[in-house]
């Protein structure tokens, strides 16, 4: 089928898109040159490779990660997102089953309220949430989980009770005539057919609480500097930006979501596909 | 090391509550947590049995942690770099007095400057001054060129913006053979970093106007006419035109910029405080000797300002209130920490001759301040109404050195605004 | 076995809702209430009607930030819509390699906002850098350094959703044309934008609420300098609320205002999704 004009088309456009893809990869791989450059040449020449006056090998690594902290900074973003992935795709999967069989006012409502609150933009409630916090001392990374289930309970229960209104009611009636609990049914039989959904909830759910600025910023920011503040730390009140440290501390930050991303990539797109189209 | 960039305006402290019992002493700061944990570890190493718990929170959830703590929970201490805090705590009646513990041997004023609050709710730590240091290698190097324009022979003799600006110049036209990029260190524009502009360097018009208008010291005016912007615009034209770096980059330059460059050799002149002396002693590389550090006062072209010195503000020390105060002011390992570490200059009463400052800066405020026939300014700065005033300030500069505003137009959004944020505040 | 599971309400809902109450309902409904007091932390407020509501108005910083990130929205949507639908013209084409390209374009998406406003300044900044020029001399380099950025980030995140609208159109809707004698623009035109209307509404509507929303990448690109001229509707409420004593009030009231503002183009979208699924049906 493949005509000689469909070829060079086909070749013309490939070339094409290779060249966007660097486009795409440019800024990234910029600042990974750049992080082992001098600070006194990054501003300057960023787009030069470094050379034997500018290139410092780790120095910028050792002093950015020592300024910031950034292996507590790893373990506090790490711990935070994997417990709030873990507690959203429990709490809400839950909630939203209940939601979706259980009708009266009351879920009714809570299913509006959650609806409702995906839409309120964060600084709506920025103040007043960290305020709360602070007062009932969930200002430290444990405390902080309540903040992320509570805000990750709208998505989560939406796409859960979406997708439990399409299994037939059947399966659990008949575990249920047999005796078995509410909780037994919802773990052993409904529970194992939601891992689709779970793994898009706690795909994009990751995926906010792992970049998160704000909220950790203001209610743990001080203590307890998770990765996105601990760079926007490096700016500091008064100071200069060590734009060298910076450039190794954002390669450090990019290095895991990528590995994260080619390892699964498949789930993610998908997963970002259907929170999209649903949410 | 790191106390001075957020200790602009000396150091303040204020008690919330009674003076402690023996066992716990709270001091709530926003001195950051590095410097606060040597003060910690020197005070209970001086005074065993006494714990110094310090709380690091920045200066508004400092005031709002006071007001959610009930009372008897308070810290007895609040200790911040401005008065501001202290202004809305002791609005709120959350500051108690202190002035029967204040140092009775403590003259009342430096110059026309009260050293602690009238009201008696805060105490003066620390004494700072600034002007306009300069490196004065460069400034011999430069009165040493066959083709120099100008007659005087050293730097001591420029006491007037006309002489300063032909000095500065004649340097500018010279910076190849003096070996600098130019005479002055970048003018920081950078978020958080214009407070020598929309503060310090403001000060000088701010009083030279109340002085115009016999408006006492420290108190509050609703019509501020920026009388002598003129005089502001030459002093900021002159940082601008004769700068290490071209204008379009300032706006991404921050203060520990400016003084690298005046550390490694680069600028000849950096408009700053003593406080500054730990940004060019603690550069790697400095290339600035001890002794050609000094001080200039910050001439702008008003008529008698030969006679000015340096502004020089800030606090002196309290008699003592709690265990922390009498330490901080008393003891020997106290005031080492207020000398070395905060580089503040606390020459009085209970600072003996040899325990002053040992670093140039603070050393030549002091010359300055002792000098025959010369008057400190004072920081008439602190009647400004509000942060935001500074913040509107500081973006008015940027536009006019992007070209987007009018000098006129900076000096009449700066009237206009100091009237809202006036009526918005009182 | 409505019944049933009720019995088990605590167990299911409390842990959810309790977090749900906690985070978000409690501090929306203060956040309302507090919207018409003054206060400075949440506790000690009294009550001044509208007069927050007024403060907003009495200089032009909340205006300026609501006009900048209109035409920061309306201009990156356009731009990332076309970029993103052509990207997934050309990714569903045959072209070899269809897959890395896919990989390659979407990475930037998972990067986070204050990562990528950093990544970006130091590219503008070596940009600008041969002008004697910053991301921050100017508000323009802000403005479109965050168009650049905010392109970058979604291209390839709408593009994936266009890639999967394409696919859903069915291969025999597609020949029919062919066999009519289309040609690629009516085949474009005709067969393959109708068939993709829900994508383009879903991508227009999450650009538009994602350009409102902004935050990061603006704290982290200019931080609304030079002078709070590229400063966004949520970075102007942030900077309200932490950076003026005395105006927490109006930071809550301007919240306010930005919650109606998303809720309104929230309430577009689901009337325009209802009225298509009606059309379907």
């Amino acid at each position: 089928m493949s005509t000689p004009k469909k070829r060079s088309h086909q070749i013309i456009l490939f070339v094409l898109l290779a060249i966007l893809a660097l486009f795409f990869l440019a800024p990234m791989l910029i600042v990974f040159m750049n992080s082992f450059k001098s600070k006194f040449f990054i501003s300057s020449e960023p787009f030069k490779f470094p050379n034997a006056d500018t290139f410092t090998g780790r120095e910028n690594y050792i002093e950015g990660a020592r300024k910031i902290k950034f292996a507590n900074a790893f373990g506090y973003s790490l711990f935070i997102t994997v417990f709030s992935v873990i507690g959203i795709s429990l709490a809400t999967s839950m909630l939203g089953w209940y939601l979706t069989r259980v009708k009266t006012w009351f879920t009714t409502t809570v299913y509006y309220l959650l609806v409702f609150s995906m839409i309120v933009p964060f600084q709506m409630v920025m103040f007043t949430m960290s305020k709360t916090a602070n007062m009932l001392h969930l200002d430290n990374p444990i405390g902080i989980l309540v903040l992320y289930i509570g805000f990750g309970a709208g998505l989560g229960t939406f796409m859960f009770s979406g997708f439990i209104k399409t299994i037939p009611l059947s399966l659990e009636e008949a575990a249920m005539i047999d005796g078995a609990t509410a909780p037994q049914t919802f773990f052993m039989i409904v529970y194992p057919m939601l891992k689709s959904t779970a793994i898009t909830v706690a795909i994009l759910n990751a995926m906010w609480v792992w970049n998160d600025y704000l909220l950790p910023y203001l209610t743990i920011g001080i203590e307890y500097k998770t990765i996105p503040v601990a760079i926007q730390y490096l700016r500091g009140g008064y100071g200069a930006v060590d734009m060298g440290a910076m450039m190794a501390m954002l390669v450090l930050a990019m290095i895991p979501i990528i590995i994260f991303y080619l390892a699964m990539q498949k789930h993610i797109i998908q997963g970002v596909i259907a929170g999209a189209v649903k949410g | 090391m790191h106390a001075m960039r957020t200790a602009l305006a000396g150091a303040l402290l204020a008690v919330c509550a009674a003076p402690a019992l023996a066992g716990t002493v709270t001091v709530i700061t926003s001195f950051p947590k590095d410097l606060t944990q040597a003060y910690k570890t020197a005070f209970e190493k001086a005074n065993p049995g006494i714990t110094l718990e310090i709380l690091n929170k920045n200066t508004v959830s400092g005031i709002a942690f006071v007001r959610e703590t009930p009372a008897g929970q308070r810290p007895e201490v609040f200790w911040a770099s401005a008065p501001d805090a202290f202004e809305v705590l002791g609005r709120d009646k959350l500051l108690a007095k202190s002035a029967d513990i204040a140092n009775k041997d403590v003259p009342d004023k430096i110059g026309s400057y009260p050293i602690n609050d009238p009201g008696g709710m805060y105490l003066g730590q620390a004494l700072a001054g600034y002007g306009i240091i300069y490196n004065d290698a460069i400034m011999r190097a430069y009165f040493a060129l066959p083709n120099k324009a100008v007659k005087i022979n050293s730097a001591d003799e420029i006491n007037n913006f006309a002489t300063l600006k032909a000095v500065v110049e004649d340097m500018q036209k010279n910076k190849a053979a003096l070996g600098i990029q130019g005479v002055f260190a970048s003018t920081s524009m950078a978020a958080g970093n214009a407070w020598r502009w929309e503060t310090h360097l403001v000060n000088v018009p701010i009083y030279w106007e109340l002085r115009e208008k016999n408006i006492p010291f420290g108190e509050k005016t609703r019509n501020f006419d920026f009388t002598y912007s003129a005089q502001m615009k030459n002093i900021f034209d002159l940082y601008l035109n004769n700068s290490t770096t071209a204008k379009g980059l300032l706006g991404a330059k921050s203060v520990d910029d400016a003084m690298a460059e005046f550390a490694l050799g680069q600028a000849a002149m950096v408009q700053n405080g003593n406080w500054g002396a730990s940004q060019i002693l603690g550069v790697k590389g400095n290339k600035v000797a001890d002794k050609d550090i000094k001080f200039m006062p910050i001439y702008t072209g008003v008529k008698g300002e030969e006679k000015i010195g340096l502004c020089v503000g800030g606090y002196l020390p309290p008699g003592g209130v709690t265990q922390f105060l009498t330490w901080l002011f008393s003891s020997p390992s106290g005031k080492a920490f207020v000398k070395n570490d905060l580089m503040f200059i606390t020459p009085f009463n209970t600072f003996a001759d040899n325990e002053l400052p040992t670093d140039p800066l603070a050393k030549d405020v002091i010359r300055w301040m002792n000098k025959d026939g010369v008057t400190s300014l004072s920081w008439d700065f602190s009647i400004i109404p509000s942060k935001e005033w500074k913040n509107q300030m500081a973006a008015a500069l940027g536009d006019y050195i992007a070209g987007r505003k009018s000098w006129n137009e900076v000096a009449a959004h700066g009237a206009d605004v100091w009237k809202r944020e006036f009526d918005l505040t009182n | 076995m409505q019944k049933s599971i009720q019995k088990y309400a605590a167990l299911f809902v409390l842990p959810a809702l309790t977090c749900f109450v906690i985070a978000f309902l409690v501090p929306m409904i203060m956040g309302v209430v507090l919207s018409f007091f003054r206060f400075t932390t949440v506790l000690d407020g009294h009550f001044i009607g509208m007069e927050n509501y007024r403060r907003i108005f009495i200089d032009r910083e909340f205006t300026n930030a609501l006009i900048f990130n209109i035409r920061f929205t309306l201009i990156s949507v356009v731009t990332i819509n076309l970029g993103a639908f052509a990207l997934a013209l050309l990714l569903t084409a045959g072209i070899k390699g269809t897959n890395v390209f896919r990989t390659i374009f979407f990475m930037p998406n998972l990067i986070g906002g204050i990562v990528l406003g950093w990544i970006w300044n130091l590219i503008i900044n070596g940009v600008l850098y041969s002008k004697g020029m910053t991301v921050v001399s100017d508000p323009k380099y802000g403005f479109w350094g965050l168009v650049v950025l905010m392109n970058w980030q979604n291209i390839g995140y709408m593009m994936v959703i266009y890639i999967a609208g394409i696919q859903n159109i069915p291969v025999e809707l597609i020949e029919a044309a062919k066999i009519d004698g289309a040609g690629q623009g009516t085949l474009l035109k005709s067969v393959i934008i109708p068939s993709i209307a829900p994508s383009i509404t879903i991508c227009t509507f999450l650009t538009l609420t994602s350009g409102f929303r902004l935050f990061d990448q603006n704290l982290a690109l200019t931080a609304g300098d030079p002078g709070k001229q590229t400063e966004m509707l949520a970075l102007n409420i942030f900077n309200t609320f932490y950076g003026r004593t005395g105006f927490e009030g109006v930071g809550q009231a301007k919240a306010v205002l930005f919650t109606i503002l998303v809720a309104l183009i929230a309430l577009t979208q689901l009337a325009f999704s209802r009225k298509r699924e009606e059309e379907a049906a």
